[in-house]
């Protein structure tokens, strides 16, 4: 399975999915109109990964601004790790937000109750 | 934006009236700087697309917004006063078939004079003059310690065809504010110089009403996502103080729920194109930023959303947070966005949705949104 690399654009985030390593990054911000489009291949990918994932998987979700139609689509992802998750391996969703970012703080709690995968909510400065 | 945020949808529909017949209006009030530049020029260039002017036209406009624009982060006073009656300010406007490029920004007082000698000697000149001119100017080519040429002025002159506007007002007597304005006929023939002169008066009346108004910017034209991004961009650099980064972020965040929602339910001027016809206003009233966004909507789905628009505000903290969460679990894939833009926009601003709504005629309706994002934090 090959690394999902996709470089980061105006609207769109950094994502790099590394199937070995078990480590799964979003970064930037996520703001497509058209945000199905965009997150579809990362679901597709996450589907195989699913069929042979590493011991350990950690999502780094490193985005500092997403739009409500960004925000559906990262549920999608949330819940593909959830069912990894229900077969025993280990995940762990890392969110990571400024430290003074009420909202993104206040997003991830919203997400954590939404899904049973831990959330490790990690402010920065 | 008034003593009453409703008022100001008059303005709006003014601006909307002018949006059927022109198309496009970009105002800014901020700090001119060349990442502004570079979107103000994305932007006419995606709005030149739709307005249908020849090749030599849209580069006459182009290169009168490089220059005019660098002129003003290359040569003037970057004035960080308090006082915003001195922030720069520009404007490109299409309008009654011409485009209209105005800049202002301050100066020392003692540079008036140059300036003035300056414009009125490239004003003075034929259009073979200006051309011998700009030639004698590149044979010399030495560049001023600003790097310019001094090539601008009578460029903009000659491509223009028209006689450069300017005027100063004074603000003190170190300071003084800078309007300058190139007009770009639409057509071959140049305009007569009367009309010229409106077109200035106009320009500044804008001015001082943005002044008046403490509006940041106004956009009227495509709001499909090319120019969200253009427009997301430049609210980026307007909103550089440092003690605004906590409501930078909400505002962005309703800005684009706000466009985004234009540029997927709104109706287009033709529907042949991809073009998404809206406008967008920022505003500052005390503390607080007014965002309003406005655009043509199809009678029938206009009373959706004033349905919408109406359930969302009479939600309390509880019930929205509990919305959205019902809103992110609904698996429906035939909505290319979430559906929660307005449940996010109450969520983040903690302030109900003010909207308004103006019959056209029998089918089509102009419908204004406005978000006002205070200081004040949601409560749980």
């Amino acid at each position: 399975m090959r690394i999902l690399n996709i470089k980061p654009s105006d609207e769109t985030p950094l994502v790099k999915f590394d199937p070995e390593a078990g480590t799964l990054e979003l970064s930037g911000r996520s703001l497509p109109e058209d945000a199905m489009s965009f997150y579809e291949p990362l679901i597709t990918w996450l589907d195989n990964y699913s069929k042979e994932p590493a011991d350990k998987t950690i999502f780094y979700f490193k985005l500092d601004y997403f739009n409500t139609a960004s925000a559906k689509q990262l549920l999608k992802i949330f819940w593909h790790l959830e069912e990894l998750f229900k077969t025993k391996k280990s995940v762990t969703i890392n969110w990571y937000y400024h430290k003074n970012d009420h909202d993104m703080l206040a997003s991830g709690e919203r997400f954590a109750k939404l899904t049973t995968v831990h959330f490790n909510l990690i402010p920065y400065k | 934006m008034g003593e009453n945020p409703r008022a100001n949808f008059n303005f709006i529909y003014d601006l909307y009236r002018g949006m059927v017949q022109d198309g496009l209006t970009v105002l800014y009030r901020g700090h001119i700087t060349p990442e502004i530049t570079t979107l103000v020029l994305s932007t006419a260039e995606n709005n030149l697309n739709y307005l249908n002017y020849s090749n030599t036209i849209n580069r006459r406009v182009y290169f009168t917004l490089v220059e005019a624009l660098q002129n003003i982060t290359r040569h003037y006073l970057h004035n960080s006063a308090s006082d915003s009656r001195l922030f720069e300010f520009f404007s490109l406007r299409h309008f009654k078939g011409d485009f209209l490029v105005t800049t202002g920004n301050t100066l020392e007082a003692q540079a008036k004079e140059k300036i003035r000698q300056r414009i009125d000697l490239v004003n003075s000149m034929s259009k073979d003059e200006l051309k011998a001119y700009c030639k004698q100017i590149l044979e010399k080519s030495e560049f001023s310690d600003k790097g310019g040429m001094g090539l601008g002025l009578p460029e903009m002159a000659r491509k223009s065809g028209n006689k450069l506007a300017f005027d100063f007002v004074d603000y003190s007597d170190a300071l003084a504010y800078f309007f300058f304005q190139v007009i770009i006929s639409g057509s071959e023939t140049n305009n007569a110089s009367d009309q010229n002169q409106r077109y200035f008066e106009n320009s500044i009346n804008q001015h001082r009403f943005m002044v008046h108004n403490n509006l940041m910017m106004v956009y009227q034209g495509d709001c499909s996502q090319a120019n969200v991004k253009n427009v997301i961009g430049m609210i980026d650099q307007v909103l550089m103080d440092k003690k605004e980064l906590r409501k930078k972020k909400r505002i962005l965040n309703v800005i684009v729920e706000l466009l985004q929602n234009i540029s997927k339910h709104g109706d287009g001027a033709d529907n042949k194109t991809e073009q998404r016809p809206g406008i967008f206003i920022m505003g500052k009233k005390d503390s607080n930023y007014v965002l309003t966004s406005s655009n043509i909507v199809h009678e029938r789905k206009a009373e959706d959303l004033i349905k919408k628009i109406e359930r969302v505000n009479k939600l309390n903290f509880d019930e929205l947070d509990l919305s959205i969460n019902v809103k992110l679990m609904n698996n429906d894939n035939n909505n290319k966005g979430a559906g929660m833009g307005l449940l996010d926009m109450k969520l983040k601003s903690n302030n109900n949705i003010i909207f308004d709504v103006k019959p056209l005629n029998d089918e089509y309706t102009f419908f204004s949104i406005q978000i006002i994002i205070s200081d004040t934090e949601p409560t749980n």
